[in-house]
Protein backbone atom coordinates (compact mmCIF):
# COMPACT_ATOMS: atom_id res chain seq x y z
CA UNK A 1 0.00 0.00 0.00
CA UNK A 2 1.22 3.54 -0.90
CA UNK A 3 1.82 6.60 2.03
CA UNK A 4 -1.84 7.97 2.84
CA UNK A 5 -3.31 10.47 0.77
CA UNK A 6 -4.88 13.24 3.59
CA UNK A 7 -8.09 12.93 1.99
CA UNK A 8 -7.36 9.05 2.94
CA UNK A 9 -5.77 9.62 6.44
CA UNK A 10 -8.48 12.34 7.49
CA UNK A 11 -11.60 9.64 7.07
CA UNK A 12 -9.56 6.99 8.84
CA UNK A 13 -8.84 9.47 11.69
CA UNK A 14 -13.06 10.37 11.25
CA UNK A 15 -13.81 6.56 11.48
CA UNK A 16 -15.53 6.88 7.82
CA UNK A 17 -13.47 4.30 6.07
CA UNK A 18 -15.09 0.94 5.49
CA UNK A 19 -13.35 -1.83 7.51
CA UNK A 20 -11.02 -3.36 4.69
CA UNK A 21 -9.85 -0.10 3.95
CA UNK A 22 -9.47 0.99 7.36
CA UNK A 23 -7.86 -2.75 8.75
CA UNK A 24 -5.34 -1.57 5.17
CA UNK A 25 -4.23 1.81 6.72
CA UNK A 26 -3.96 -0.32 10.41
CA UNK A 27 -1.80 -2.39 8.52
CA UNK A 28 0.34 0.46 6.78
CA UNK A 29 0.60 2.47 9.84
CA UNK A 30 2.43 0.06 11.44
CA UNK A 31 5.24 -0.39 8.29
CA UNK A 32 5.09 2.99 7.71
CA UNK A 33 7.27 5.59 10.33
CA UNK A 34 6.08 8.52 8.26
CA UNK A 35 2.04 7.76 8.09
CA UNK A 36 2.62 6.99 11.94
CA UNK A 37 3.81 9.75 12.37
CA UNK A 38 1.42 11.85 10.12
CA UNK A 39 -1.56 10.54 11.83
CA UNK A 40 -0.28 11.26 15.37
CA UNK A 41 0.49 14.45 14.24
CA UNK A 42 -3.55 14.88 12.78
CA UNK A 43 -5.08 13.61 15.77
CA UNK A 44 -2.75 16.30 18.28
CA UNK A 45 -3.87 19.01 15.75
CA UNK A 46 -7.54 18.28 16.04
CA UNK A 47 -6.92 17.63 19.88
CA UNK A 48 -5.51 21.24 20.05
CA UNK A 49 -7.96 22.43 18.00
CA UNK A 50 -11.16 21.13 19.85
CA UNK A 51 -9.50 21.80 23.39
CA UNK A 52 -9.09 25.62 23.00
CA UNK A 53 -10.35 27.39 25.52
CA UNK A 54 -13.33 28.90 25.57
CA UNK A 55 -14.08 32.91 24.18
CA UNK A 56 -14.74 34.73 27.69
CA UNK A 57 -18.36 35.88 28.18
CA UNK A 58 -18.88 39.00 30.16
CA UNK A 59 -21.26 38.08 33.30
CA UNK A 60 -24.69 38.74 32.91
CA UNK A 61 -24.41 38.87 28.91
CA UNK A 62 -27.88 36.31 28.91
CA UNK A 63 -29.72 38.89 31.13
CA UNK A 64 -28.46 41.88 29.12
CA UNK A 65 -30.04 40.31 25.72
CA UNK A 66 -33.28 39.63 27.74
CA UNK A 67 -33.15 42.82 28.56
CA UNK A 68 -32.85 43.94 25.25
CA UNK A 69 -35.99 41.79 24.08
CA UNK A 70 -37.99 43.55 27.26
CA UNK A 71 -36.87 46.76 26.01
CA UNK A 72 -37.78 45.89 22.10
CA UNK A 73 -41.46 45.12 23.10
CA UNK A 74 -41.59 47.80 25.82
CA UNK A 75 -43.19 50.29 23.20
CA UNK A 76 -45.62 48.20 21.61
CA UNK A 77 -46.90 47.52 24.81
CA UNK A 78 -47.56 50.46 26.11
CA UNK A 79 -48.95 51.54 22.81
CA UNK A 80 -51.84 49.03 23.76
CA UNK A 81 -52.17 51.02 27.24
CA UNK A 82 -52.49 54.21 25.84
CA UNK A 83 -55.07 53.08 23.45
CA UNK A 84 -56.86 51.53 25.82
CA UNK A 85 -56.70 54.29 28.54
CA UNK A 86 -57.36 56.58 25.46
CA UNK A 87 -60.78 54.63 24.47
CA UNK A 88 -61.38 54.57 28.16
CA UNK A 89 -61.23 58.21 28.63
CA UNK A 90 -63.38 58.69 24.82
CA UNK A 91 -65.75 56.72 26.31
CA UNK A 92 -66.49 58.43 29.66
CA UNK A 93 -66.11 62.06 27.76
CA UNK A 94 -68.93 61.15 25.68
CA UNK A 95 -71.02 59.79 28.28
CA UNK A 96 -70.31 63.07 30.38
CA UNK A 97 -71.12 65.15 27.25
CA UNK A 98 -74.80 63.27 27.31
CA UNK A 99 -75.33 63.48 30.73
CA UNK A 100 -74.09 67.15 30.65
CA UNK A 101 -76.25 68.24 28.05
CA UNK A 102 -79.54 66.99 29.05
CA UNK A 103 -80.59 65.25 25.67
CA UNK A 104 -80.76 61.75 24.69
CA UNK A 105 -77.56 60.24 22.98
CA UNK A 106 -80.04 60.23 19.77
CA UNK A 107 -81.02 63.83 19.81
CA UNK A 108 -77.26 64.47 20.62
CA UNK A 109 -76.03 62.51 17.43
CA UNK A 110 -78.60 64.72 15.56
CA UNK A 111 -77.56 68.01 15.88
CA UNK A 112 -73.74 67.14 15.74
CA UNK A 113 -74.58 65.59 12.53
CA UNK A 114 -76.71 68.61 11.05
CA UNK A 115 -73.78 70.93 12.19
CA UNK A 116 -71.74 68.48 10.45
CA UNK A 117 -73.20 68.40 7.11
CA UNK A 118 -71.50 70.89 5.62
CA UNK A 119 -68.15 71.08 6.99
CA UNK A 120 -68.68 67.03 5.21
CA UNK A 121 -69.49 68.48 1.89
CA UNK A 122 -66.46 70.76 1.62
CA UNK A 123 -64.57 67.71 2.95
CA UNK A 124 -65.82 65.44 0.43
CA UNK A 125 -65.05 68.13 -2.52
CA UNK A 126 -61.00 68.42 -0.87
CA UNK A 127 -60.83 64.95 -0.87
CA UNK A 128 -61.39 64.56 -4.46
CA UNK A 129 -59.22 67.45 -5.17
CA UNK A 130 -56.27 65.78 -3.76
CA UNK A 131 -57.31 62.09 -4.86
CA UNK A 132 -54.70 61.78 -7.31
CA UNK A 133 -52.19 63.37 -4.77
CA UNK A 134 -53.65 60.76 -2.10
CA UNK A 135 -52.75 57.95 -4.88
CA UNK A 136 -49.33 59.07 -5.42
CA UNK A 137 -49.16 58.56 -1.85
CA UNK A 138 -50.30 55.42 -1.59
CA UNK A 139 -47.20 54.39 -3.10
CA UNK A 140 -44.99 55.72 -0.16
CA UNK A 141 -47.35 55.50 2.35
CA UNK A 142 -45.81 51.85 3.62
CA UNK A 143 -42.23 53.79 4.25
CA UNK A 144 -43.99 57.24 5.64
CA UNK A 145 -46.30 54.63 7.95
CA UNK A 146 -43.10 52.69 8.93
CA UNK A 147 -41.12 55.67 9.78
CA UNK A 148 -43.81 57.57 12.00
CA UNK A 149 -44.69 54.16 13.49
CA UNK A 150 -40.99 54.26 14.37
CA UNK A 151 -40.96 57.41 15.48
CA UNK A 152 -43.69 56.70 17.53
CA UNK A 153 -42.30 53.78 19.06
CA UNK A 154 -38.97 55.79 20.02
CA UNK A 155 -41.16 58.37 21.42
CA UNK A 156 -42.96 56.19 23.64
CA UNK A 157 -40.09 54.04 24.60
CA UNK A 158 -38.34 57.46 25.79
CA UNK A 159 -41.22 58.37 28.01
CA UNK A 160 -42.86 56.51 30.88
CA UNK A 161 -46.09 54.84 30.51
CA UNK A 162 -47.95 57.08 32.83
CA UNK A 163 -46.41 60.70 31.03
CA UNK A 164 -48.06 59.50 27.62
CA UNK A 165 -51.13 58.06 29.45
CA UNK A 166 -51.29 61.70 30.77
CA UNK A 167 -50.82 63.13 28.32
CA UNK A 168 -53.35 61.23 25.87
CA UNK A 169 -56.01 62.50 28.96
CA UNK A 170 -55.38 66.00 28.69
CA UNK A 171 -55.80 65.61 24.73
CA UNK A 172 -58.59 63.99 24.85
CA UNK A 173 -59.81 66.67 28.03
CA UNK A 174 -58.89 69.62 25.48
CA UNK A 175 -60.87 67.45 22.02
CA UNK A 176 -64.21 67.12 24.84
CA UNK A 177 -63.76 70.31 25.64
CA UNK A 178 -63.90 71.65 21.96
CA UNK A 179 -66.81 69.53 21.13
CA UNK A 180 -68.68 70.48 23.91
CA UNK A 181 -68.43 74.05 22.83
CA UNK A 182 -69.19 73.07 19.55
CA UNK A 183 -72.31 71.00 20.94
CA UNK A 184 -73.48 74.70 22.59
CA UNK A 185 -73.42 76.38 19.40
CA UNK A 186 -75.40 73.88 17.81
CA UNK A 187 -77.72 74.24 20.08
CA UNK A 188 -77.80 78.25 19.93
CA UNK A 189 -78.66 77.52 16.50
CA UNK A 190 -81.55 74.87 16.71
CA UNK A 191 -83.08 77.71 19.57
CA UNK A 192 -82.76 80.18 16.68
CA UNK A 193 -84.38 78.03 14.05
CA UNK A 194 -87.13 76.69 16.74
CA UNK A 195 -87.97 80.13 18.13
CA UNK A 196 -91.21 82.00 16.34
CA UNK B 1 -31.77 20.09 31.50
CA UNK B 2 -34.75 21.10 29.17
CA UNK B 3 -35.28 19.47 25.85
CA UNK B 4 -34.67 22.34 22.68
CA UNK B 5 -38.48 22.07 21.63
CA UNK B 6 -40.11 22.48 25.16
CA UNK B 7 -38.57 25.89 25.46
CA UNK B 8 -39.02 26.65 21.98
CA UNK B 9 -42.83 25.68 22.36
CA UNK B 10 -42.71 27.65 26.36
CA UNK B 11 -41.34 30.89 24.71
CA UNK B 12 -43.44 31.10 21.96
CA UNK B 13 -46.40 30.55 24.32
CA UNK B 14 -45.01 33.84 26.29
CA UNK B 15 -42.68 31.91 28.68
CA UNK B 16 -39.19 34.62 28.63
CA UNK B 17 -37.82 32.58 31.42
CA UNK B 18 -37.67 29.44 28.67
CA UNK B 19 -35.51 31.65 26.26
CA UNK B 20 -33.54 32.88 28.48
CA UNK B 21 -32.35 29.43 29.43
CA UNK B 22 -31.94 28.26 25.27
CA UNK B 23 -29.87 31.72 25.57
CA UNK B 24 -27.74 29.86 28.06
CA UNK B 25 -27.43 26.82 26.62
CA UNK B 26 -26.14 28.22 23.16
CA UNK B 27 -24.05 31.44 24.26
CA UNK B 28 -20.83 30.03 24.64
CA UNK B 29 -21.25 27.88 21.57
CA UNK B 30 -22.19 30.90 19.58
CA UNK B 31 -19.91 33.20 20.76
CA UNK B 32 -16.96 31.23 20.15
CA UNK B 33 -17.96 30.07 16.53
CA UNK B 34 -18.44 34.15 16.28
CA UNK B 35 -15.72 35.36 18.02
CA UNK B 36 -13.41 33.64 16.02
CA UNK B 37 -15.10 34.68 12.39
CA UNK B 38 -14.78 38.21 13.25
CA UNK B 39 -12.02 38.73 15.67
CA UNK B 40 -13.33 41.19 17.37
CA UNK B 41 -14.02 40.98 20.88
CA UNK B 42 -16.65 43.56 21.20
CA UNK B 43 -18.46 42.99 17.85
CA UNK B 44 -18.79 39.26 18.17
CA UNK B 45 -20.35 40.57 21.62
CA UNK B 46 -22.86 42.20 19.60
CA UNK B 47 -23.45 39.60 17.33
CA UNK B 48 -23.96 36.78 19.17
CA UNK B 49 -26.49 39.40 20.87
CA UNK B 50 -27.91 40.05 17.12
CA UNK B 51 -28.46 36.33 16.80
CA UNK B 52 -30.92 35.64 20.10
CA UNK B 53 -32.75 38.22 19.04
CA UNK B 54 -33.56 37.77 15.77
CA UNK B 55 -34.02 33.86 16.87
CA UNK B 56 -36.39 35.31 19.27
CA UNK B 57 -38.24 37.75 16.52
CA UNK B 58 -38.27 34.46 13.79
CA UNK B 59 -39.18 31.82 16.77
CA UNK B 60 -42.82 31.57 15.02
CA UNK B 61 -40.98 30.46 11.74
CA UNK B 62 -38.68 27.71 13.50
CA UNK B 63 -39.42 24.16 12.00
CA UNK B 64 -39.48 21.90 14.89
CA UNK B 65 -37.84 19.06 12.49
CA UNK B 66 -34.71 20.98 12.44
CA UNK B 67 -32.20 21.23 15.53
CA UNK B 68 -32.62 24.57 17.52
CA UNK B 69 -28.91 24.37 17.15
CA UNK B 70 -28.30 23.89 13.74
CA UNK B 71 -30.77 26.87 13.42
CA UNK B 72 -28.95 29.40 15.91
CA UNK B 73 -25.50 28.78 13.76
CA UNK B 74 -27.38 29.28 10.57
CA UNK B 75 -28.76 32.53 11.77
CA UNK B 76 -24.91 33.31 12.85
CA UNK B 77 -23.60 32.24 9.94
CA UNK B 78 -25.82 34.60 7.91
CA UNK B 79 -25.46 37.60 10.41
CA UNK B 80 -21.19 36.80 9.37
CA UNK B 81 -21.62 36.46 5.81
CA UNK B 82 -23.60 39.90 5.41
CA UNK B 83 -20.32 41.26 8.17
CA UNK B 84 -17.92 40.00 5.72
CA UNK B 85 -19.58 41.25 2.41
CA UNK B 86 -19.79 44.50 4.23
CA UNK B 87 -16.37 44.89 5.30
CA UNK B 88 -15.43 43.33 1.36
CA UNK B 89 -13.77 40.49 3.21
CA UNK B 90 -13.73 37.62 0.03
CA UNK B 91 -16.59 35.05 0.93
CA UNK B 92 -16.14 32.24 -1.70
CA UNK B 93 -18.09 30.33 -2.01
CA UNK B 94 -17.72 26.57 -0.91
CA UNK B 95 -19.56 25.22 -4.31
CA UNK B 96 -16.11 26.05 -6.11
CA UNK B 97 -12.21 24.84 -5.68
CA UNK B 98 -10.51 26.63 -2.96
CA UNK B 99 -7.48 28.74 -4.45
CA UNK B 100 -4.51 30.12 -2.67
CA UNK B 101 -1.63 32.45 -3.78
CA UNK B 102 -3.51 32.13 -7.61
CA UNK B 103 -2.96 28.56 -7.84
CA UNK B 104 -5.65 25.76 -6.77
CA UNK B 105 -5.18 24.26 -3.79
CA UNK B 106 -5.22 20.21 -3.62
CA UNK B 107 -4.83 17.34 -0.92
CA UNK B 108 -0.95 16.82 -1.41
CA UNK B 109 0.57 13.51 -0.25
CA UNK B 110 2.51 13.90 2.95
CA UNK B 111 6.01 15.15 2.63
CA UNK B 112 9.02 14.61 4.70
CA UNK B 113 8.43 18.15 7.08
CA UNK B 114 9.07 17.60 10.55
CA UNK B 115 6.42 16.42 12.29
CA UNK B 116 4.14 19.08 14.25
CA UNK B 117 2.84 17.13 16.72
CA UNK B 118 6.55 15.98 17.89
CA UNK B 119 7.57 19.81 17.92
CA UNK B 120 4.95 21.39 20.16
CA UNK B 121 3.78 21.09 23.61
CA UNK B 122 0.20 21.08 23.49
CA UNK B 123 -0.38 24.61 25.04
CA UNK B 124 2.17 25.67 22.57
CA UNK B 125 -0.04 23.31 20.02
CA UNK B 126 -3.30 25.34 20.56
CA UNK B 127 -1.80 28.49 20.64
CA UNK B 128 0.07 28.15 17.22
CA UNK B 129 -3.01 26.24 16.05
CA UNK B 130 -5.33 29.48 17.22
CA UNK B 131 -2.73 31.76 15.25
CA UNK B 132 -3.10 29.75 12.17
CA UNK B 133 -7.14 29.45 12.65
CA UNK B 134 -7.47 33.12 12.23
CA UNK B 135 -5.03 33.31 8.65
CA UNK B 136 -7.19 30.63 7.23
CA UNK B 137 -9.30 32.05 4.30
CA UNK B 138 -13.12 32.65 6.27
CA UNK B 139 -15.16 29.82 4.49
CA UNK B 140 -12.56 27.09 5.63
CA UNK B 141 -12.11 28.72 8.66
CA UNK B 142 -16.30 28.89 9.43
CA UNK B 143 -15.88 25.08 8.61
CA UNK B 144 -13.16 24.03 10.93
CA UNK B 145 -14.53 25.69 13.83
CA UNK B 146 -18.02 23.90 13.66
CA UNK B 147 -16.30 21.12 13.24
CA UNK B 148 -13.34 21.15 15.69
CA UNK B 149 -14.64 23.98 18.62
CA UNK B 150 -18.19 23.81 17.85
CA UNK B 151 -18.17 19.84 17.61
CA UNK B 152 -20.53 19.73 14.74
CA UNK B 153 -21.43 17.09 12.87
CA UNK B 154 -20.51 16.90 8.63
CA UNK B 155 -24.09 16.61 8.57
CA UNK B 156 -25.18 19.21 10.60
CA UNK B 157 -22.67 21.56 8.44
CA UNK B 158 -24.20 20.82 5.13
CA UNK B 159 -27.43 21.51 6.79
CA UNK B 160 -26.24 24.93 7.62
CA UNK B 161 -24.38 25.94 4.65
CA UNK B 162 -26.96 23.78 1.98
CA UNK B 163 -23.88 21.73 0.54
CA UNK B 164 -23.75 18.13 0.09
CA UNK B 165 -21.94 16.22 2.91
CA UNK B 166 -18.60 14.98 0.80
CA UNK B 167 -17.91 18.61 0.05
CA UNK B 168 -18.19 20.20 3.38
CA UNK B 169 -15.76 16.95 4.22
CA UNK B 170 -13.53 17.95 1.57
CA UNK B 171 -13.26 21.94 2.48
CA UNK B 172 -12.69 20.70 6.27
CA UNK B 173 -10.07 18.25 5.02
CA UNK B 174 -8.43 21.22 3.11
CA UNK B 175 -8.60 23.47 6.42
CA UNK B 176 -6.81 21.02 8.50
CA UNK B 177 -4.17 20.96 5.60
CA UNK B 178 -3.58 24.34 5.69
CA UNK B 179 -2.85 24.66 9.08
CA UNK B 180 -0.73 21.79 9.27
CA UNK B 181 1.33 23.57 6.16
CA UNK B 182 1.65 26.36 8.04
CA UNK B 183 2.85 25.02 11.53
CA UNK B 184 5.23 23.47 9.45
CA UNK B 185 6.36 26.53 8.31
CA UNK B 186 6.71 27.60 11.51
CA UNK B 187 9.32 24.85 12.75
Amino acid sequence: MTCLTPDRLYRYLDGDLRPEEAADVEAHRTACVRCRERIEESRALAQAASSLPDLELPAGFAESVMNRIVRAEAPHRSWLAILGIGLGALGVSLGTLILASGQSAAGLLLGFGRGSLHTLQGLVVLFLKFFKVLLLAVKILPELAGTGLRGLSRVSGSFPVEILAGTVLVTIALASGLLFAFRRSLFVQDDIGEDP
Amino acid sequence: MHDDQELVAATLKGNRTAFEMIIRKYQQPLFNYIGRMVGERELALDFTQDVFLRAYACLPSYRPQFKLSTWLFKIASNLVIDFWRKKKIPTMSLDQPFEEDGDSYCLQVPDHAPSVGRSYELTELRRKVDRALARLPAALRELFVWRHINGLSYEEMAEIKGLPVGTVKNKVFQAKELIRSRLEDEI
